[in-house]
């Protein structure tokens, strides 16, 4: 009997889910394939709302800059801010940049008589994107030194990667030193010597550099640096 | 259609899948009370195959269409998405799901640490971290809702295919039972 009862259900085992599952199964299926074609369809529509706009803005990112003077030699690796010995840099004089804001006001970084602090900023990169707000805080702290000018450069703008556009990154933010817009082939950040980001140059008034870093910086640091370029 | 729209897919996706390994997973720690893991499990092999078959066409996407360059941590976990989506294609096309399913919930498993450390690494950037155009693992080419990176989607994809093969070629608590009435 209970043999009997056994090849019963091993007989139904194969009808049972074709007769009542199978439509359930179909129907999951097709709700996950609506879900999914109305997610694309999400996706699409998100995207493309501000189209017009994007490809403005994609436009404004990026401007053509002019760089009078010698090249900076590139940021070797594990280099100490501001050492002499380490920075190929150190003392030379960094080329002017002439270039324009996203608003279109032109920007020139040179040599001006006042200190400066230069900052290269990616706005995909998250290191940067953490720097902005400590170097904000330290403004609106009373923090900058007199007499120190902080600049920014837009830099390696990529609309394919995450945060774009950076004007709408850096206005987000409050971020209210002078920013230049860096051209489409990052001709700016590669001729100030910089290779990864965030990329910062410490000037003196002559335009002469007293160091240079590469990655992101606690606020403590960022002010004592502050600090000393202001003390040339 | 633009990069980020496909990437911003790719995100609703991931989320799409996160959910519904959640819902599995809840509903297996609650004894099933609403009757999800049996809704589910008739079409589990079918999901997990088209997770696996869309991360890795997405992931061909993003390094061959949106130019984005994989880092060693990429390469890492493509090493055994890869291999998974085509294990479950082949499953599903010659019925011989136990027999090819297991390895490719093996992969899953297998690939989802590495997912999860790719992601640390990427949130890790402390004092002194950099994003180098040399392509550094912590670089994030995409972040949709404030988290969802390429690695994140990846573990997503991972914890979706081993929770649905998971749950396709375990034997349901029915089936257990009548395979335990017929050994006795």
């Amino acid at each position: 009997m209970a043999q009997t009862t056994s090849k019963k259900t091993r007989q139904k085992r194969p009808t049972a889910p074709g007769a009542g599952g199978g439509s359930s199964r179909g129907f999951l299926l097709a709700v996950i394939g609506i879900v999914v074609i109305g997610l694309g369809a999400v996706a699409v529509f998100a995207t493309n709302r501000g189209e017009g706009d994007a490809s403005l803005s994609d436009a404004e990112q990026t401007a053509p800059v002019e760089l009078d003077g010698a090249a900076l030699p590139q940021l070797p690796e594990g280099v100490r801010i501001g050492d002499a010995t380490s920075d190929p840099a150190f003392g030379t004089t960094a080329p002017t940049l002439t270039g324009t804001g996203f608003d279109g006001t032109d920007v020139v970084i040179g040599a001006d008589g006042s200190p400066k602090v230069v900052y290269f900023l990616a706005h995909w990169c998250p290191h940067c994107q953490a720097e902005v707000p400590l170097i904000q805080d330290l403004i609106e702290d009373g923090r900058l030194p007199d007499g120190l000018d902080v600049y920014a450069v837009s830099t390696a703008v990529d609309r394919g990667r995450g945060n774009f556009p950076p004007s709408e990154w850096l206005e987000d933010e409050g971020f209210t030193p002078t920013v230049a817009r860096d051209d489409a082939d990052g001709t700016a950040f590669a001729t100030f010597g910089g290779s990864s980001f965030p990329y910062v140059v410490y000037l003196d008034g002559d335009n002469r550099v007293l160091g240079r870093s590469a990655g992101s910086l606690d606020g403590e640091t960022i002010e004592q640096l502050w600090e000393l370029t202001a003390s040339g | 259609m633009t990069v980020e729209t496909v990437t911003l897919y790719l995100a609703l996706l991931s989320l799409l899948a996160m959910a519904i390994t959640a819902g599995v997973i809840a509903s297996a720690l609650t004894g099933d009370r609403f009757g999800l893991l049996a809704t589910v499990r008739p079409v589990a092999f079918e999901l997990a195959t088209a997770v696996a078959v869309t991360a890795t066409v997405g992931s061909l996407y993003l390094s061959e269409g949106a130019g984005f360059t994989p880092c060693r941590l990429c390469w890492v976990q493509r090493a055994f998405m890869y291999p998974a989506a085509l294990l479950l294609v082949a499953a599903v096309g010659t019925g011989r799901r136990a027999l090819l399913g297991k390895p490719a919930w093996l992969l899953a498993v297998a690939g989802l640490p590495v997912s999860v450390f790719h992601r640390i690494e990427q949130a890790a950037g402390g004092v002194g971290a950099f994003c180098d155009q040399s392509n550094p693992c912590s670089l994030r080419w995409v972040e949709h809702f404030g988290f969802v990176t390429i690695p994140t989607m990846a573990g997503i994809g991972f914890s979706t295919i081993a929770t649905l093969l998971g749950l396709a070629l375990l034997p349901s608590r029915r089936v257990a039972t009548e395979r335990q009435l017929q050994r006795s």
